[in-house]
């Protein structure tokens, strides 16, 4: 397995456009990182495979690069109040059984249908999922945008907030007070999806808003809690079987590091309900651009009769659809915190240059 | 958070009856708008001709600035701030500003006499700073001779402080991966080993991020993309978390036991 590694390494041409596209792409993922807590982690494992580096080197170096970023951000925001700690711990420690979960579905799907047969179960999932909850959180992002309130505390949350099921947990930054097993569940999701498509954050972050009702600030903010945690696990785990392609790590960490800064300042500028209309729109484009990866695995599963150009084609489409997702994500947080910006000076302005005369 | 229109927005009215604000009253102004999410109106009258100027050779009043810094440092830290000039007694240009003006919540002077000048004119509490001769931070109040702009110099100090530290952090970042990527091909081996050697990717990422982290977060603050502290924190600083009373069991004192009956 290291000679697997080291003949990768080798393997990878670093030339100075390979190294521009992992920088940028980090920057990128790091800004959506820093926004809504989640992103950039499923454009790049396929990108770094894109360039040449085997499937597990692409996974190990990716998460990798995702603990440090995490924690970067969740320590920017926790200085702006915004991450709950408890909370983020919390679910972390569910979401790590959730992942042990995750992995053995995984290896059973291997087992009995092949790798055609993962690759398509990842791909459903990643539909499945990211069609539901992505377009509730969008829906409920327009109607934010309509009203220009936010919506306020999820109607389901006030009910589970309701039910006093001991053990009863009381989190002070994200200000409610909650049932652990109504927690449970939305960690373990998010471990089960981490270790599917690689994204927890994608049930998480909802999971926070809708099943718990902390705001989309809190949410987002503590999901860096959760992602450093697994990150950091799966990474020692990566690492230990010599995995880590630590050039790649530093080159997508010297984009990150900078994005995800930038995500987190951009929370104190714009309105809430933002974050949920760049996670929905990410997650809707995310889930169109796995199905259009589905036609190659139907084929090497014999379920479907698609021509090789066809599933050529689909498997370029769907990889670009996938950049174009986390580019428009970045795209609407930096448009968004340009308007605040201006508004604001524009209100300093008027506000300073009204010199008004008394006498 | 959406912005209240201006003139909605809770105000402090921060006087300066002379040519220039004290270092005390121009800060103590904006970190208490800042905490309150106020905007602040700088009121100078120059109707008091006879009134003598603060000697600063003395440190009578602390390194003083103009009411036109005062807003340029609130701006810095998003704080609306609206410059006026007045050329009438102070007690007129006070009422007049109150009238003019909706939602002036507290008025902030530097000086006792005018704090009880003030006081006759408006129905909102008045406070004097008076400056306190101690040297709290680097550049900040101090016996300056010269009478100059302390606070234009401190903030510009501290400015030359923060691309210092921004290039000294960047030249250790590239440094960093400079090392790492020239000796690439020797270290390599290490870090895919495995095993206890899982340490070194592991400390690798740590020590850049931290290096590196700064470096970002210093970089984005010397081009001047800073956090803005959003209604939210407010907000969630005035939340008090309402706990359930726990119920106690009432006592009952019955004179006659048989009155339930």
């Amino acid at each position: 397995m290291h000679e697997v590694a080291s003949n990768a390494i080798q393997f990878i041409d670093l030339n100075l456009l390979n190294v521009l596209f992992l920088f940028v792409v980090g920057f990128i993922g790091g800004l959506v990182s820093g926004f809504i807590g989640s992103g950039g982690a499923f454009v790049l494992t396929p990108g770094m495979m894109s360039l040449g580096v085997p499937g597990a080197v692409a996974v190990a170096t990716n998460m990798c690069h995702k603990f440090p970023k995490a924690l970067v951000g969740a320590i920017k925001r926790y200085k702006y109040g915004q991450v709950d700690i408890k909370l983020g711990l919390t679910v972390a420690a569910f979401a790590a059984i959730g992942v042990q979960v995750g992995i053995k579905v995984q290896q059973l799907v291997l087992e009995r249908w092949g790798q055609a047969g993962s690759d398509l179960y990842v791909s459903c999932a990643f539909v499945a999922v990211l069609v539901t909850v992505g377009g509730y959180v969008f829906h409920d992002a327009r109607k934010s945008l309509k009203t220009g309130l936010d919506r306020g505390t999820a109607a389901l949350a006030l009910r589970l907030q309701a039910i006093r099921l001991p053990p009863m947990v009381h989190f002070k930054t994200a200000n409610m007070r909650i049932s652990l097993w109504f927690i449970l569940p939305v960690g373990f999701a998010t471990g089960m999806l981490a270790a599917t498509i690689a994204v927890g954050g994608f049930i998480g972050v909802p999971g926070m808003i809708y099943v718990m009702g902390a705001s989309p600030l809190i949410a987002s903010a503590t999901e860096l809690v959760v992602a450093f945690v697994m990150g950091f696990g799966g990474s020692i785990n990566w690492a230990m079987h010599g995995l880590i392609d630590i050039r790649l790590v530093l080159i997508i960490l010297g984009g990150s590091l900078l994005g995800v800064q930038l995500g987190a300042i951009g929370t104190t500028i714009v309105k809430e309900h933002v974050i949920k209309v760049v996670m929905g729109t990410i997650m809707l484009i995310v889930a169109l651009s796995r199905a259009l990866a589905m036609p190659k695995y139907l084929s090497k599963l014999g379920l479907a009769g698609f021509s090789e150009r066809t599933v050529h084609i689909a498997d370029i489409v769907s990889f670009v659809t996938m950049c174009i997702a986390l580019a428009v994500g970045a795209l609407i947080i930096l448009g968004s915190m340009w308007k605040a910006s201006r508004a604001a000076r524009a209100a300093q302005e008027d506000y300073a240059n009204a010199e008004v005369g008394l006498g | 958070m959406a912005e209240l229109p201006g003139g909605l927005r809770p105000k402090i009215l921060v006087v300066a009856n002379s040519d220039r604000l004290s270092d005390c009253v121009a800060d103590y102004s904006i970190d208490l708008a800042e905490r309150l999410n106020y905007g602040i109106i700088a009121l100078l009258v120059r109707g008091n001709a006879d009134r003598p100027l603060h000697d600063h050779r003395k440190g009578i009043g602390g390194p003083a600035v103009g009411v036109e810094n005062l807003c340029s440092s609130a701006a810095a830290r998003g704080i609306l701030c609206r410059r006026e000039v007045a050329s009438e007694e102070l007690g007129s240009a006070i009422e007049r500003t109150f009238r003019a003006h909706k939602r002036i919540e507290l008025v902030i002077t530097g000086s006792e006499e005018d704090k009880d000048e003030i006081g006759f004119h408006v129905p909102v509490p008045v406070y004097s700073i008076t400056p306190v001769r101690s040297t709290r931070r680097a550049g900040g109040l101090r016996d300056d001779p010269k009478g100059g702009t302390g606070m234009v110099e401190e903030s510009r100090s501290s400015r030359n402080s923060l691309i210092a530290r921004t290039v000294a952090l960047g030249l250790g970042s590239v440094g960093l991966y400079g090392v790492l990527f020239a000796g690439a091909d020797s270290l390599m081996p290490y870090f895919t080993k495995g095993g206890w050697y899982a340490a070194f990717p592991i400390t690798t990422a740590f020590i850049f991020s931290a290096v590196h982290g700064s470096f970002a977060s210093h970089l984005w603050s010397a081009l001047g993309i800073e956090a803005r502290k959003s209604g939210f924190q407010q907000k969630r600083e005035s939340q008090v978390v309402r706990k359930r009373p726990a119920k106690r069991p009432r006592a009952y004192a019955y004179i006659n036991p048989w009155h339930r009956l």
